[in-house]
């Protein structure tokens, strides 16, 4: 996804509608899938993907291909983004939000994304698990085991060396391998386990 | 999905509404690039958020203090322009003269609720559509009330359009705000 992208087509996002549709259409799908993963409710997914969007025209000036591909910055901030919701408020986020994603919402949308986040419920239950890890661990496993990104990607998107992630995702994965046996034979936990390169969690729809 | 702004758009799902809506902002900040440029010594992907959240803060802030402001007539002088909240969701707007800051009034008016709204200049230079490719006016969405006092329901605003307000910046500049309705944030040519 967005791997033919430039720096030159990012940095110009927040100033080029064109280099922006471009860089739109070839991550949305990711985004909306990333979001899936951690929200339940439609319109909360719809507000959170506007306000990725907007957070990234906001900053791609700054952007640096030398901290990470296009794909791993933008999850970056979807990661930061999806943080901001579980600690504000509803109200105040709404409040600050530039665009308000629910309301371009219609009928077919919702159910849409419904059977999206229904999809995606599987990987929800897995961030239980998940949870009981260390943050730093907690961190690499969900971009590299649910979200399906390279060890160097999710490096980037947390701004971490690729080496310190490697060491953080082997111990979530030892400290996996001592939590699993009440879930054992859980398809969704092999995943988090596997060295394997995994594909993104959700979508059986 | 949709095309640049400026032609017509046939924007069907959410993705391509949302498209039509971040176009908007990009062409806002085209027109009106942001005046504060931060120096952080962090450096990455979280400096690009951590300038976004300030931004976001800070146009809070903004329109925090622009609402108050012009409703007691700001700084002790009278305010060129009004805008309040209504009970039942609606937002008044009066516009009384020029209006050297059209980006603070287009806070003002989303900090009240008005939902997407962009305000421009009269004879604002860079893209523009005829007046004729203005979206047609849904029943409701506006109702004037006195020369160029407004009240605007914004539960009438169809999905993925936005609220165009031209108003005058400069002397000589016709003094009468016009309202249309654009489906990509594209106003209508002088």
């Amino acid at each position: 996804m967005g791997s033919a992208q430039t720096t030159d087509t990012v940095s110009q996002i927040g100033q080029d509608s064109d280099a922006l549709e471009k860089f739109y259409r070839a991550h949305v799908e990711e985004v909306l899938r990333f979001i899936a993963r951690r929200v339940s409710d439609p319109a909360t997914a719809a507000d959170l993907t506007s306000d990725v969007f907007v957070a990234a025209i906001g900053s791609a000036a700054s952007y640096d291909v030398g901290r990470g591909t296009p794909r791993a910055w933008l999850i970056g901030i979807a990661r930061i983004v999806v943080l901001g919701e579980y600690r504000r408020s509803a109200h105040e986020t709404e409040k600050q939000r530039r665009i308000s994603g629910r309301r371009l919402l219609d009928d077919a949308d919702i159910l849409r994304l419904e059977e999206r986040l229904d999809a995606a419920k599987e990987a929800r239950v897995l961030y239980e698990l998940i949870d009981r890890l260390p943050v730093g661990e907690r961190d690499v496993i969900e971009l590299v085991g649910v979200d399906g990104m390279s060890v160097v990607d999710a490096a980037a998107a947390l701004n971490i060396s690729p080496t310190a992630a490697r060491v953080r995702l082997h111990r979530a994965r030892r400290t996996l391998k001592a939590l699993r046996n009440p879930l054992a034979n859980d398809e969704g936990v092999e995943q988090l386990l596997s060295t394997t390169r995994p594909k993104p969690l959700e979508m059986r729809a | 999905m949709t095309g640049a702004p400026g032609e017509p758009s046939n924007a069907v799902t959410f993705e391509d509404r949302l498209l039509v809506e971040l176009k908007v902002l990009v062409a806002e900040r085209r027109d009106n690039p942001p005046p504060i440029e931060l120096s952080s010594r962090r450096r990455g992907v979280r400096r690009p958020v951590l300038l976004a959240g300030v931004a976001a803060v800070v146009a809070a802030a903004a329109a925090a203090v622009v609402l108050p402001s012009v409703l007691s007539g700001g700084h002790g002088a009278p305010s060129a322009y009004a805008v309040s909240r209504q009970s039942g969701g609606t937002v008044a707007l009066t516009v009384r003269g020029l209006i050297p800051n059209p980006v603070g009034m287009q806070s003002a008016l989303r900090a009240a609720g008005a939902g997407p709204v962009r305000v421009v200049a009269v004879g604002q230079p860079g893209r523009c559509h005829p007046a004729a490719e203005n979206q047609p006016m849904p029943a409701g969405l506006l109702s004037g009330t006195a020369p160029n006092a407004f009240i605007i329901d914004p539960a009438k605003l169809p999905a993925g359009d936005v609220l165009i307000v031209v108003v005058p910046t400069h002397s000589g500049a016709p003094e009468r705000v016009s309202i249309s309705l654009s489906r990509d944030g594209t106003p209508p040519c002088a």
